[in-house]
This record gives structure tokens, C-alpha cells and sequence, in this order.
């Protein structure tokens, strides 16, 4: 890795996005992190990462919503998304995948796997 | 007005009729029946008015006051009893395809060839001169419209006969379409109906003109007729024995609305569905009222305008608007008066023509050896000539009686001398349709003993009248004999003809009628028809009528269907029927009994009943039965049909019970969506605490050097995650248990006053630290309530927490408790964001973001409201909220405060 | 309910009977007027619309359908 991978990890449980930033960071990625929806799309005003780690459910704008957003913007034609969700029902995940998302995890998640699955996807 | 216009306007009505007819049987072979209608149907029963009516009633009036209703009151009486009476009469004329009121009568007792050419040539001579009258009404309306007061010139008369070739065209081909003749005819009851319409809004129009427009309303005129001597009479009925005259006239014309051929045919025959009598038992009667109300200002405007000049009464409808130089009303006046006419040849000539072909030629051809073997396909044409044949033989006398016979006879009574004479049918129909030990005897003797009366007093007169014989046979009697003097027999005097004539026929009528009924002795046809007839609804049921016994070949049977329907149709309806009640049909040996009768009834609506048992006879070697055995077979059947009604009321059961099971099977379906939605969102909500405490627990495991700090802040996160976790497991099971009612209250007694007392103090420190301002509002004295107190503590507890999550820092909550006499009331008040109106009710649904598609997730397990909802509502209370958005939110609940020892409402309903 | 209306359908047309024929006809059979308008007509027209109302009534509306009908068929 000669330059490390900028990573927006977005969930708006606490806990969640504890672990998710710290194990990101552990594996070298440059880890952003937001809250909400609006803390998102603020954030991604400003950054462009290369990948987004993507809760689906939130208070205020859903993550397909993110989704949308990033996949119709020239400036993050190269982002990758990966949806990190607790729904699991199959519909759900077509619908993230037909949304233009690379990746589809559902929680719980192992952390060896989560961590796998991305850097395959990177490289 | 000239000649020609009137021609020309009456063939165009004509055209029009012709078109009508067209156009109901052009929309009939696309599928549509016009005459499937209960409206059409009501219509086609108004050709009882004809221009009798429309001409007839006017002069009757200005002779006998309002004595010429009761040929109209009579038929309003008669509708009350079209239920009991023409509903049955048209529930036999289906089953057993009989076709016209002959047939009728003679299948009825034992399908008698005699009964059905005598009463066809009594319909023929009752009802002839009354078609005749209904030309003469044409020729005389004519007449009256080209001012050719002098009548009886060649140019009048042959402008009838123009009409009356036209008619008989018109009737040829909408009336003999078919060989079956109880098939409808489409396009002649589409033609009559019409032609009610159109006869109805001319004779309107007219008495508006002659009550509003030539005089000022009705007041207007009874006030005049009030000063003339001889209309002051008429306003009420006055002469020797009028009230018996009334009465006669009445039962005489409920009798003729039904038994007239005319009304038979479109009543009973051209009936599509019974149904429809439900509509024209009112129907009806309006068309008959609306019909009338118009005459007496017509009658007596007339006699007031044409105080001193020679006009016939009859004429008034015409003569007025043409007195006051109306021309387009007098064509329209006249067209009316032409469309009763013709609707009324129309029909009758029909109804006569079917008697005369089945019940007069056909029956004397099919005896006829010679004939009989030498039918073949041509048969059916032979038939529809003979129709028509019959037809124009019908309209040619009409038209003779009407040129040479008529001049001898008054026209006035020509109607009521035809309503006594199909009179004498009453007997024979009605006690047949409601007495089985009616007898053929009966029925021939009373019929042609009624007719012989009705003859010797009613005909004969009118032909002494015309000096045709010695008149003196009116005065003297015959052979001087007194008591036999036609118009007053055995002495009875007093009475108007009709009267009379009525009285004495039907006397003997229904004395020969009951007294040869109880005393013949009945052969097994008869038993059978009569049972057949008087319980209808028991036997209604094709198929299971077979009364016959002996040996017959299918090809025989087969060729003679073959001959008379065609062999398509032939084959179509024995197949269908063979279907229908599982009779394995080989056409190369012997027929089925069923297939014989069955084979009977479809030749009988071809030909008649009588005929029909001829043919058959004559293809078959049958075996008499005898009277028990015709008992055994009835008896059968009727078991048969019992048994059927057992079937398809089982049956009707089995679909319900089939549909119930289906509901219920949809009903658990959505339960059990519900419940997969549930444990979806359950599973759900689980997993958000299970993430996080697998992925810390498994950095804490994987990372054995880090710092003690961070160590100590992801233990502590799983700690917390846990407590999460098994708190909603906890509420899960709660949920469940409040549910399915496991949960049962543990009920005492405790002050709420103090419980909430107790809250407000613990979660004040937690409200200081949050710099929340929690204040309470209560009443000093005890709250004493029955109820679960740590379930209502818990609701306490659910909602001040809620309270205090969503209410910002410097915010308020208020909690007030009330006591409102039955029920006390608390209500948690914040300042927090508030909720918006259409989720007030969600909230308290479990999951409620569930059914919104998990987008916008809660704050918290999303099931603590449910919880509460569901502790309130086992205590028999209410939970609500009042709120708006940011401007914080008021829950409220109440619970009624039994008296200890009370029950509470049990809750056992389990939803989920 | 189907016998039940072929009762009434009875006795109403002999109420209507009763009422068209002698004696209650006489009442009205006599040279007196309401309005301008002869007592005989009016009376005769009054009781045909009745026995018209009550018609369309025996044979448009029936009592209590619902409730009867499995048991009727």
C-alpha cells in the first residue's frame, strides 16, 4: 500500500462505529467517521474516499439514499460502497446491490471477514 | 289533410315499427335481448289497451259517466294476484312448452286434441270481430283526419285493406321466424312495446290540449259540464242495478287481462323471466291510470264544444285538435290511435295463428295416415306456411267481418262482448292450475256450455238487432217460449247485457264445470297433468317427468325431432338433455322413457301438446298405465326433486364451509406475515447489540496489547450492548406474554398518588443533571387504585424515561396526576421535539417504524409504548398522545379505579 | 317470505275489490263535489293511486330481507 486508503465509515450506533473505526484504522486505512445521513453528506462535501462503509437505517436520511447520492456523483465515480447492515432479508440486499454498491455485509459481522472482504475489494 | 300525407305518414310509422323489430332482433343475435327487461315487459302487457281504449273510452264516458274504468280498475286488482296466479300459470307454460292459452287448457287436462280445437275456435270467434273493430277504428280515424265524413266509400276501404296487407307482412315476418313457438318474438314485443309508448304520449298530449290549451284545467271543465243537465248526470253512476254493472265490469276485465289471447301471448308466452312480473305488477297499473286521466275532460270538452253538432263521441280525440285546426297534433292524435290498432292485430293475430295452425289444422293433418307418412324435412316448412297461411286467413277475415259483416252490428260493446267471451276460460284455467280433480269433462262441457250462454245472449241479440233473423225472438222468446228470451233468460231482469250474459254464462259455465269434474273418472294423462299443474313447484324440475311407458327406437324418435326442428337442433337439444341427466344415449336402439317425453315436450312447442302426443304416439308402442302406477311415478319424482333440493343445500353448504375455510386460512396467512414481520424486525433489533458486542469482544480478543484505557472502553460498551441486549429480550417476552394473555394482573391495592410521588422524586436527580425541570402537579389526598402496581409502574417509568431521552437540556417535563371520579388520570408533559400527528397512533404499534419499511429508526427498543399500551389496556384503561412537532409531546393514560373485589375486563385477546 | 307475499298480494286485492265495489262505493256514488272537482272521480282516483302505492310496497320493498333469507331458500 503505497498510499493509504481513505475509508468513511458511517452508523449511527455508537458502539458500532467504535468498533469499525478502530479495527479500519488498526488495518491502516484512513478512517473518517459520521453519525447520520447529514453528517455524511456533509462530510463527503469535503472528502472523497475510497470507500464507504455504509449503515442502512438511520434517523435521518438512509444509507440507500447515501448510496444514490455517491453513485450519481462524478466527484466519487470512484468511490466503493459497501452497505453494513442488519437487514437481511434478500430484498433488502438486492436493492443495495442494484443501487450500485459493491458490497453487501450483514450484522453481525466477524471482524477477519468485514476486513477481508474490503481490502480484496481494493486491490 | 290530404290523403296521401296521412298514407304516407302511417306507412312511415310503419317503417319505423318495422325497424324496431329489426333492430331488437339484429341486437338479439348479438346476445343483447331487448325484451329481457322488465320495463319492455310491463310495455308489451299495455297492448290490453287498444283503440278501444283510445277512441272507445271517450264515448263511453259521455254515455255512462266513469263506468268505462272498470275495464282499467279490473287489471289493477288482477296485478295484486300476478304473483299468485300469472307467476304460476307462466312457471307451467315453461316446463311443459305449451304456447298458446288453447294448449294451455288442453295439456292441462290430459293434452285433449278436442278441448284445444274448441276452445282455439271459441278464441277464434270471441276475439275475430274485435280485430275487426280495431280496423275499423283505423278506417274511421282516417276518415275523421280527411274530413270524408261520409263513409263507406271504395277509397277508405281499400286504404284498410292496404294496411292490413301490410300488417299481415309485418306479422309474417317477425312472428313466424321460427318453427318453435315458444321462442320469443324478439322483434314484435320490442314493436308492441314501442307502439304502448308511442299511443300513451299521443292520447296525452291530446287531453293536455283539450284540458289546458282549449279549456283552463280540469276545474275549468267540470265547472261548465256542472251547468249542462245531461253532463251533470254523468258525475255519478246512475241506472238500474249499477252497481252489479260495475262489479260485472271489473271481474270481466280481470279475467280478459289475463285470458285474452293478446295478453296470454305477451303475459305468459314472450315472458323472459319471471322476475319481471315484480316490476309490471306496478308498472302496469300506473300505464293503465296515466292512460285515463284524460278522458273525462276530453268526453265532456267535447260534448261542451261540440254542443249541437252531429259528432261521434268515439271521435273527440281526433275531432277536437282538428276543430281547432291543429294538423300536426291530429297526425300525432292519429298515429296513437294507429299504433293501439296495429299493436293489438299484431299480437292477437300471433296468439290466434299459433291456435289455429297446432290446434285446428295440424292435429286434423297429423290424422291423416296418408300425411303422417309422408312427413319428412319438408315438415317445418309445411308448418311455417301453415302459420302464415293462418295468418293472413286471420287478417282477411278480420278485414271481411269489418267491410260486410260489421255495418250490421254496433261496434260500442264488440270489446266487452269479446271479455265475456274469453270469460269462459276463467273456469277451466284457474280451477285447473289450483284443483287436481278438475277433469277434461269438466273443462269441454262448462267451456262450451259458457260459450253456448254467451252466444245465445250476447251474439244472437246483436244479430236480431241487425234483422239478420226475427227480432222477435228478443221480445217473445223463441217459439214464444218467455223464459228463454236471450236478453232476459229464466226472467232475470234488471241487468245490462253484460251483465246478464256474464251472470247466467258463468253460471253454467262453473255448475257443468265442477259438477262433470267430481263425476267423470279420470284416465292416468289426466291425473298427471293435473298433478303436474296444481303443484308446479313441487315438479319443476326438467327430467324427472317421465310418465311414459312402453317400447321406442331412437332412430324413430330421432328422425321425427329431425323432421320438425332440424337435424342440428335436433341433435343439440337430445344430447344436452342426455347430458344433463347422465342417459347414456345409443342412437341404433331403444330410447330412454325420459328421451320420449322429453322428445314430447320440445315436438309441443312446435306443434301443440296434443299434436305432439300424436306424432309420438305414432312412433312408439306404448303401454297403458294405470292409475297406480301414474301415483308410483309422481311419487318418484317428487322424491327425486326432494332429494335434489337435499343435494344442492348440502351442497350450497359445502361452498361456505369451503369459503369460510379459505378466509380463515387467508386470515392465519396475514397472521403469519405478521408474525414473520415481527420476528423480522425482533431478529432485527437483536442484531444491532449483538454487532457490536461480537466485533468489540473480538478486538479485545485479537488485540491482547492494547491499551488498558481502550480495553476498558470497549468492555464497557459490551457490558452496556448486553444490558441492551437482554433488556429487549426481556420486553420481547413481556410483549409476548401481555399478548397471549399468560400475563395475568396481580392485583392490589395501592395509592398512585404515592407511587408517582416515589418516580418523581428518583428521576429528579437524573432530571437536575441533565438540567431538565421536572415538576409535579397532584391532589393531597390518596389515590387509591386496584391495579398491578409494578405493571403500572413500569408504564411510569416507560414514559418519564421517554420524557426525559427526548427532552433537551433546559427543557421541562411536567407530570400531572388527576382524579376523575371513575378513573385516574396521568399525564407526562416535555418540551421535547414532539411527533408528528399521523404517527400518534403508530407509535404504540410494536416496531411501528415495521410497517414503514425500517427506514427511520427510533430512539430505543421501539417496543416500550407497545408495552405500556398493552399494561393500560389489560387494566381497562387508555393510553393517547397530544403532540405536535417541536413542541413537545403529552402522554396521557387512564385507568379506571375499580372498587377492589370488582373484576377488571379480562384481556385474553392473543393477537400476535 | 315468498308464501308470505302471495298472502298479502291476496288480501290486498280484495281490500281493492272492497273498495271499487258495492256497498263502500255507494258512499261515493252521489252528486256532491270537493272543490270542483265530483266526489265520485275523486274518490276513485284517490283509491286507484293507493291501491298503486300499495302495489309498487308489496312488490319493491320486502320486510327484513337479510335475516330471512337463508332460512327461505
Amino acid at each position: 500500500m503505497s498510499q493509504a486508503y481513505k475509508i468513511l465509515v458511517v452508523d449511527d450506533d455508537p458502539y458500532i462505529l467504535m468498533s469499525l473505526e478502530f479495527l479500519m484504522r488498526k488495518n491502516g486505512f484512513d478512517v473518517i467517521i459520521a453519525r447520520n445521513g447529514t453528517e455524511t453528506l456533509e462530510l463527503l462535501e469535503e472528502n472523497v474516499p475510497d470507500v464507504v462503509l455504509l449503515d442502512i437505517m438511520m434517523p435521518d436520511v438512509d444509507g440507500y439514499a447515501i448510496c444514490k447520492h455517491i453513485k450519481s456523483s462524478i466527484k466519487h465515480k470512484e468511490c466503493k460502497v459497501v452497505f453494513v447492515s442488519a437487514k437481511s432479508k434478500e430484498a433488502d440486499i438486492q436493492k443495495g446491490y442494484d443501487l450500485g454498491a459493491e458490497l453487501y455485509i450483514t450484522k453481525p459481522f466477524s471482524n477477519k471477514d468485514i476486513v477481508n472482504k474490503i481490502t480484496a475489494l481494493l486491490d | 289533410m290530404s290523403n296521401s300525407i296521412i298514407i304516407i305518414c302511417s306507412l312511415l310509422y310503419l317503417l319505423l315499427l318495422f325497424g324496431v323489430a329489426y333492430y331488437a332482433e339484429h341486437q338479439l343475435k348479438k346476445g343483447k335481448s331487448i325484451i329481457n327487461n322488465a320495463y319492455v315487459y310491463a310495455l308489451s302487457l299495455c297492448v290490453y289497451c287498444t283503440a278501444w281504449t283510445y277512441y272507445g273510452s271517450v264515448g263511453r264516458a259521455t254515455t255512462n259517466g266513469i263506468s268505462f274504468l272498470t275495464i282499467y280498475i279490473g287489471p289493477t286488482i288482477m296485478a295484486a294476484l300476478f304473483f299468485p296466479v300469472l307467476r304460476k300459470i307462466i312457471r307451467i307454460t315453461k316446463a311443459q312448452r305449451i304456447n298458446s292459452i288453447a294448449d294451455f287448457i288442453s295439456t292441462r287436462y290430459g293434452k285433449n286434441a278436442s278441448l284445444a280445437a274448441v276452445v282455439s275456435v271459441f278464441c277464434i270467434i270471441g276475439v275475430l270481430p274485435y280485430i275487426a273493430l280495431q280496423l275499423k277504428a283505423i278506417a274511421i280515424s282516417f276518415d275523421i283526419l280527411t274530413k270524408n265524413a261520409i263513409s263507406g266509400n271504395n277509397f277508405f276501404s281499400d286504404n284498410t285493406l292496404y294496411f292490413t296487407v301490410f300488417l299481415a307482412v309485418f306479422i309474417i315476418i317477425f312472428g313466424t321466424r321460427s318453427v318453435d313457438a315458444t321462442e320469443k318474438h324478439e322483434g314484435l314485443v320490442a314493436a308492441v312495446a314501442f307502439e304502448s309508448v308511442i299511443k300513451l304520449v299521443a292520447f296525452l298530449v291530446a287531453g293536455v290540449f283539450v284540458t289546458y290549451g282549449i279549456f283552463n284545467g280540469f276545474n275549468d271543465i267540470f265547472l261548465k259540464a256542472n251547468q249542462i243537465d245531461e253532463l251533470k248526470k254523468l258525475f255519478t253512476l246512475s241506472g238500474e242495478n249499477v252497481n252489479a254493472g260495475w262489479f260485472s265490469g271489473i271481474l270481466l276485465s280481470m279475467m280478459a287481462v289475463l285470458f285474452l289471447p293478446r295478453q296470454f301471448q305477451v303475459g305468459v308466452i314472450e315472458n323472459v323471466n319471471e322476475e319481471h312480473l315484480k316490476k309490471a305488477v306496478w308498472l302496469f297499473p300506473i300505464y293503465l291510470f296515466v292512460i285515463n286521466i284524460f278522458v273525462i275532460p276530453i268526453a265532456f270538452g267535447g260534448k261542451l264544444v261540440f254542443q249541437n253538432m252531429p259528432i261521434d263521441a268515439d271521435t273527440f280525440v281526433l275531432a277536437l285538435p282538428l276543430h281547432f285546426n291543429k294538423p300536426l297534433l291530429s297526425m300525432l292524435v292519429f298515429l296513437g290511435g294507429f299504433s293501439a290498432a296495429t299493436s293489438m292485430i299484431i299480437v292477437e293475430t300471433i296468439a290466434l295463428s299459433t291456435m289455429v295452425s297446432n290446434n285446428l289444422v295440424m292435429p286434423f293433418l297429423f290424422r291423416q295416415q296418408n300425411f303422417k307418412t309422408s312427413i319428412d324435412k319438408s315438415i317445418r316448412r309445411t308448418i311455417l306456411y301453415i302459420r302464415r297461411f293462418s295468418i293472413i286467413l286471420i287478417l282477411l277475415f278480420a278485414y271481411l267481418y269489418d267491410q260486410y259483416v260489421a255495418q250490421y252490428f254496433s261496434l260500442v260493446s264488440i270489446g266487452l262482448i269479446s271479455f265475456a267471451g274469453v270469460a269462459q276460460f276463467a273456469p277451466a284455467i284457474i280451477g285447473g292450475i289450483y284443483w287436481k280433480t278438475a277433469s277434461k269433462n269438466g273443462a269441454l262441457v262448462g267451456i262450451i256450455v259458457g260459450f253456448f250462454i254467451w252466444f245465445y245472449t250476447l251474439i244472437l241479440p246483436s244479430i236480431a238487432q241487425a234483422h239478420l233473423i226475427n227480432e222477435s225472438i228478443i221480445s217473445n222468446g223463441p217459439f214464444n217460449i218467455w223464459w228463454l228470451k236471450p236478453q232476459s233468460l229464466f226472467g232475470l231482469e234488471g241487468f245490462d247485457s253484460i251483465t246478464h250474459a256474464l251472470f247466467w254464462s258463468m253460471f253454467f259455465n262453473c255448475t257443468a264445470y265442477f259438477v262433470f269434474s267430481v263425476y267423470s273418472k279420470l284416465i292416468p294423462q289426466e291425473v298427471y297433468q293435473a298433478e303436474i299443474f296444481v303443484d308446479i313447484d313441487k315438479y319443476n324440475s326438467p327430467g324427472s317427468d317421465s310418465i311414459w311407458r312402453g317400447t321406442a327406437y331412437m332412430p324413430d324418435l330421432f328422425s321425427l325431432l329431425e323432421n320438425f326442428l332440424g337435424k342440428e337442433r335436433a341433435n343439440n337439444l337430445i344430447q344436452n338433455y342426455a347430458h344433463r341427466h347422465k342417459i347414456a344415449i345409443d342412437f341404433g336402439s331403444k330410447a330412454d322413457p325420459r328421451i320420449v317425453s322429453f322428445s314430447e315436450k320440445i315436438l309441443a312447442g312446435v306443434i301443440g301438446s296434443a299434436s305432439a302426443r300424436i306424432m309420438v304416439s305414432s312412433v312408439t308402442k306404448e303401454e297403458e298405465l294405470s292409475l297406480n302406477e301414474v301415483f308410483k311415478i309422481l311419487h318418484e319424482s317428487q322424491q327425486m326433486i326432494e332429494l335434489n333440493k337435499e343435494l344442492r343445500k348440502k351442497s350450497i353448504e359445502l361452498t361456505k364451509a369451503t369459503e369460510q375455510l379459505r378466509e380463515a386460512n387467508l386470515q392465519l396467512k396475514t397472521m403469519d406475515e405478521l408474525k414473520d414481520e415481527f420476528l423480522y424486525t425482533v431478529t432485527h433489533e437483536l442484531r444491532t447489540p449483538l454487532t457490536s458486542i461480537r466485533s468489540l469482544t473480538e478486538i479485545v480478543h485479537d488485540n491482547p496489547d492494547l491499551e488498558d484505557e481502550e480495553r476498558e472502553k470497549f468492555l464497557g460498551a459490551v457490558v452496556k450492548e448486553t444490558e441492551r441486549l437482554s433488556h429487549l429480550i426481556t420486553k420481547v417476552l413481556n410483549l409476548e406474554k401481555y399478548e397471549s394473555g399468560k400475563q395475568k394482573l396481580n392485583l392490589t391495592s395501592f395509592d398512585m398518588n404515592l407511587l408517582v410521588k416515589d418516580l418523581y422524586t428518583s428521576y429528579k436527580l437524573v432530571a437536575n443533571e441533565k438540567a431538565i425541570n421536572l415538576t409535579i402537579t397532584q391532589p393531597n389526598s390518596m389515590l387509591l387504585l386496584h391495579a398491578d402496581k409494578d405493571l403500572v409502574q413500569q408504564v411510569l417509568v416507560n414514559l418519564i424515561s421517554n420524557a426525559m431521552k427526548f427532552t433537551p437540556e433546559q427543557g421541562k417535563i411536567h407530570i400531572v396526576i388527576s382524579d376523575l371520579q371513575n378513573e385516574i388520570q396521568v399525564s407526562i408533559i416535555d418540551t421535547g421535539k414532539g411527533i408528528a400527528k399521523e404517527l400518534h397512533e403508530l407509535i404504540f404499534d410494536k416496531f411501528f417504524q415495521a410497517k414503514n419499511q425500517t427506514i427511520k429508526k427510533p430512539v430505543g427498543t421501539g417496543l416500550g409504548l407497545a408495552i405500556c399500551k398493552k399494561i393500560i389496556e389489560m387494566h381497562g384503561g387508555k393510553i393517547w398522545v397530544e403532540s405536535e412537532i417541536e413542541k413537545g409531546a403529552c402522554f396521557t393514560f387512564t385507568i379506571p379505579n375499580f372498587e377492589p373485589g370488582n373484576t377488571l375486563i379480562e384481556h385474553n385477546e392473543s393477537s400476535i | 317470505m315468498v308464501n308470505n307475499r302471495k298472502q298479502k298480494n291476496i288480501i290486498l286485492s280484495i281490500i281493492m275489490l272492497l273498495a271499487f265495489c258495492y256497498p263502500i262505493f255507494t258512499i261515493f256514488n252521489k252528486p256532491k263535489f270537493v272543490g270542483n272537482i265530483p266526489l265520485l272521480y275523486l274518490y276513485v282516483v284517490i283509491a286507484w293511486l293507493l291501491a298503486i302505492i300499495l302495489l309498487v310496497v308489496s312488490s319493491e320493498i320486502k320486510p327484513s330481507k337479510k335475516l330471512q333469507k337463508g332460512k327461505d331458500e
